[in-house]
C-alpha cells in the first residue's frame, strides 16, 4: 500500500486517481469530525466535499511537513468553522431551544440521560475548546497534533481542552445537583457528585 | 492551575514524571484529591461515550457521499506540477520568461 505522502506527490505530478485514493483512505473521518461539530449529516457532508475539494486544489501548498490527514484535519474544521459562522452560529448550541415541560414528562425527565446531557453541554462549550476535546477524546491525537491542527502554540491546545473539562464538569455538576432536587436517579448523581461533596481531608 | 486542573494534567498523561509522583503520593493520601480524579475520568469515559457520531453515522450515506465526492474529483483538471507549470509558463506568450528585470515595452 502506498504511503499518504506518496499519493500526495503523485496528485501534485497530475495523478487525479491518487487524489481519489486519498479520499477513499481519510473521507470517513473527516466526516466524522464535521459531524461531531455540526450535528447536521447534509451539513457535514457538504462541508467534507468543500474540503477536500479545496485539498485537490490546493495541493502544491501542502507543504508535506505534517501527515496529509493532519492537513485534511486542519481544512475540514476551518471550512465547519467557516459554514458555522457564515449561519451565524458558533456551535450549534441548545440555548434558543425551548422545552415545554408537562406533568406526565416529569417522569421521563427522571430517567434523565447522561449521554444526552454531556452532548448538550459539549455543543455549548466555544468552538475552539469543542475542537480540542473532540480531536483529543475521539480522534486520540497528541496535543502536538493538535496545536499543529488548530495551528496555535502546544500549551494553548492543552488549555483549550482543559476549560472545555473543566467547564463541562462544573455544568454536569450543576446540572446533576438540580435534577437530584427534583428526585431523579440518584445513583447517577452520587457518582457524580462526589468529587463536589466529599472533603475528607485538608 | 485549580486543583482540577492539576488532575487534568495527570489523566491526560502531561505531567513530568518526577512531579507525577508526588501527586501518586497525594492521590494515595487524599480521598478529596481521588474523587477529584475520579470524577475527572468518569466524565472524560461520559464524554467519550457520548459521541453524537454514533446516532447519526449511516455507512450506506457514507458510500453514496464518498462517490459523490469521487465524482467531483474526477470533475476536476489534473493539478499541475512544478515542471508542467514551468512548460505552459514557457509556450504561453503573454506570459513573460524574461527574467532581465526590463519592464515590457521600456
Amino acid at each position: 500500500m502506498k504511503a499518504d505522502l506518496e499519493l500526495v506527490r503523485e496528485t501534485k505530478e497530475g495523478m487525479r486517481e491518487a487524489f481519489g485514493e486519498l479520499v477513499i483512505r481519510h473521507q470517513k473521518q473527516m466526516m466524522r469530525v464535521a459531524l461531531r461539530l455540526v450535528r447536521d449529516w447534509n451539513l457535514a457532508e457538504d462541508i467534507v466535499q468543500e474540503s477536500f475539494i479545496k485539498a485537490y486544489q490546493n495541493i502544491n501548498d501542502f507543504a508535506e511537513r505534517a501527515s496529509f490527514k493532519s492537513w485534511m484535519y486542519q481544512i475540514t474544521l476551518n471550512t465547519a468553522k467557516n459554514r458555522l459562522r457564515t449561519m451565524g452560529r458558533e456551535s450549534i448550541g441548545i440555548d434558543n431551544v425551548t422545552v415545554a415541560v408537562t406533568d406526565d414528562q416529569v417522569g421521563k425527565m427522571m430517567e434523565i440521560d447522561v449521554k444526552q446531557m454531556i452532548r448538550q453541554e459539549v455543543a455549548k462549550l466555544p468552538a475552539r475548546q469543542q475542537m480540542a476535546l473532540n480531536l483529543r477524546i475521539f480522534e486520540d491525537l497528541s496535543f502536538k497534533e493538535i496545536a499543529h491542527i488548530m495551528q496555535c502554540p502546544y500549551d494553548t491546545a492543552k488549555a483549550n481542552y482543559r476549560h472545555a473539562l473543566l467547564k463541562l464538569k462544573e455544568r454536569m455538576e450543576s446540572e446533576l445537583e438540580t435534577i437530584n432536587m427534583n428526585g431523579a436517579d440518584p445513583v447517577t448523581w452520587i457518582e457524580f457528585g462526589a468529587a463536589a461533596t466529599v472533603e475528607v481531608d485538608g | 492551575m485549580s486543583r482540577d486542573a492539576w488532575w487534568v494534567e495527570f489523566l491526560e498523561n502531561e505531567i513530568e514524571p518526577s512531579l507525577r509522583q508526588d501527586m501518586e503520593k497525594l492521590l494515595r493520601k487524599s480521598r478529596r484529591h481521588q474523587a477529584s480524579l475520579e470524577s475527572l475520568a468518569q466524565l472524560r469515559q461520559w464524554v467519550e461515550d457520548s459521541d453524537p457520531v454514533e446516532d447519526l453515522w449511516d455507512e450506506e450515506k457514507v458510500r453514496k457521499a464518498q462517490a459523490k465526492l469521487l465524482k467531483a474529483i474526477a470533475k476536476q483538471p489534473p493539478v499541475k506540477g512544478r515542471k508542467q507549470k514551468r512548460e505552459a509558463r514557457a509556450q504561453d506568450p503573454k506570459i513573460s520568461t524574461d527574467f532581465s528585470g526590463k519592464r515590457p515595452g521600456l
